[in-house]
């Protein structure tokens, strides 16, 4: 029974490293992946976005999608958001206008979801950029 | 007046309405109006093509070049896969059901620009499985929405002009760039398994820009009016003014398909 002290503390380091991933973000304060190393607008180009941030993020993607039918099946060139403001229903020409660096904002962000959308196959960056 | 049995009665009407049940389409049918019927639409886009003036090989380029570099199309040499959206071809093979043995050969051999015909009854919009093609009722474009097509092809089976292209592979290698390696426009390219043709500009239309190719003509010396573009519906438009005055052609009538590009001269 000598191997008692031994025994609690491999014990304790074992419990100790099963909830590192409760304590570690705690202790260290690491930033959200995916989240905080996003690239926004500068602010002097806009601080809005087309609505609210939060809400742009959940569901940007049945935005475009609406905007895409609008636009290219029903003929319609405005968007009226939230806000009141109206906006031009373009991804290359409204959303990638402010949001000008794709590869620090929208594919940071995608590769973190572990999404693959087919957007960029065709349509490319304000200036024709692949 | 005889009178007649509830029986005998029941006949002669059951019979006089499976008359008329036979007759009503019919009659609907004789009344439709036939041919080149632009009711469809409120209004539609058309094109005047002057074969003199385009036998200037400097016009087609210049308007083959700016529908490439409008529309991010791509040059890839291969004739089993190359995207045309607006391209040459002999009379002779333009004109196939109007041509006859005492054409002279400088006749036949003249070069014609061809392109989607954006027809009032265009067969390759039934045919789509998935609406991935229609035709626009605000000007009568036949538009193509390249989220929807799966590439299955039978709008190009449908054609009889040979108007559309598939890309069998990425077309974004083939596609003009300039130096920093950027396309020449936002037009967004297209990727492979879908089908593609001429638009009519429908994105420089919104902005109130004639077409490409009819607007790079113009620049060009002697290429004045080579292309017309406007509204067929509107009787003082400049097409209708010319279609008016001239005597005029388009492709296959006969398929009554209702092409909207003409050709004079």
């Amino acid at each position: 029974m000598g191997d008692r002290g031994k025994a609690l503390v491999g014990l304790g380091v074992f419990i100790l490293l099963v909830t590192f991933p409760l304590w570690g973000r705690l202790a260290g304060g690491q930033p959200v992946p995916g989240r905080d190393d996003l690239v926004y607008p500068d602010p002097a180009k806009a601080t809005d976005c087309i609505e609210a941030r939060d809400w742009m993020t959940a569901n940007h993607m049945n935005l475009l999608n609406r905007w895409r039918d609008d636009l290219v099946r029903r003929g319609v060139t405005e968007y009226v958001s939230s806000s009141g403001k109206r906006y031009y229903p373009s991804l290359t020409k409204t959303c990638l206008d402010c949001h000008d660096d794709r590869d620090k904002f929208c594919n940071r962000c995608h590769d973190y979801a572990h999404v693959t959308p087919t957007c960029w196959e065709c349509h490319t960056t304000p200036g024709g950029g692949a | 007046m005889e009178k007649k049995t509830r029986r005998e009665f029941l006949k002669e009407a059951g019979t006089a309405a499976l008359g008329l049940g036979w007759a009503l389409p019919l009659a609907a049918a004789g009344c439709a109006p036939r041919g080149h019927n632009i009711a469809g639409s409120q209004r539609q886009w058309a094109m005047v093509v002057d074969l003199e003036k385009i036998q200037d090989p400097a016009v087609r380029e210049a308007a083959q070049k700016a529908c490439a570099r409008t529309h991010n199309i791509p040059h890839i040499p291969d004739p089993q896969e190359e995207i045309q959206w607006i391209r040459v071809e002999s009379f002779e093979h333009v004109f196939e059901d109007q041509i006859h043995g005492a054409m002279p050969p400088h006749e036949l051999e003249r070069s014609v620009l061809v392109l989607c015909n954006h027809c009032t009854n265009p067969p390759c919009v039934r045919v789509c499985p998935t609406q991935a093609t229609w035709k626009r009722e605000s000007d009568g474009i036949v538009m193509m929405d390249m989220h929807r097509c799966i590439g299955c092809r039978y709008c190009m089976a449908a054609c009889p002009y040979g108007s559309r292209s598939f890309n069998w592979r990425d077309p974004r290698p083939f596609i003009e760039t300039d130096a920093e390696g950027k396309f020449l426009s936002d037009f967004p390219t297209r990727t492979r398994g879908v089908v593609e043709k001429c638009n009519f500009c429908a994105e420089r239309l919104r902005d109130g820009l004639e077409p490409a190719c009819v607007e790079a003509v113009r620049e060009v010396p002697g290429g004045e009016g080579a292309l017309v573009f406007g509204d067929l519906t509107d009787p003082h438009s400049e097409v209708s003014h010319i279609l008016r005055e001239t005597p005029s052609r388009a492709r296959r009538v006969t398929l009554g398909t209702g092409p909207n590009v003409f050709y004079i001269g």
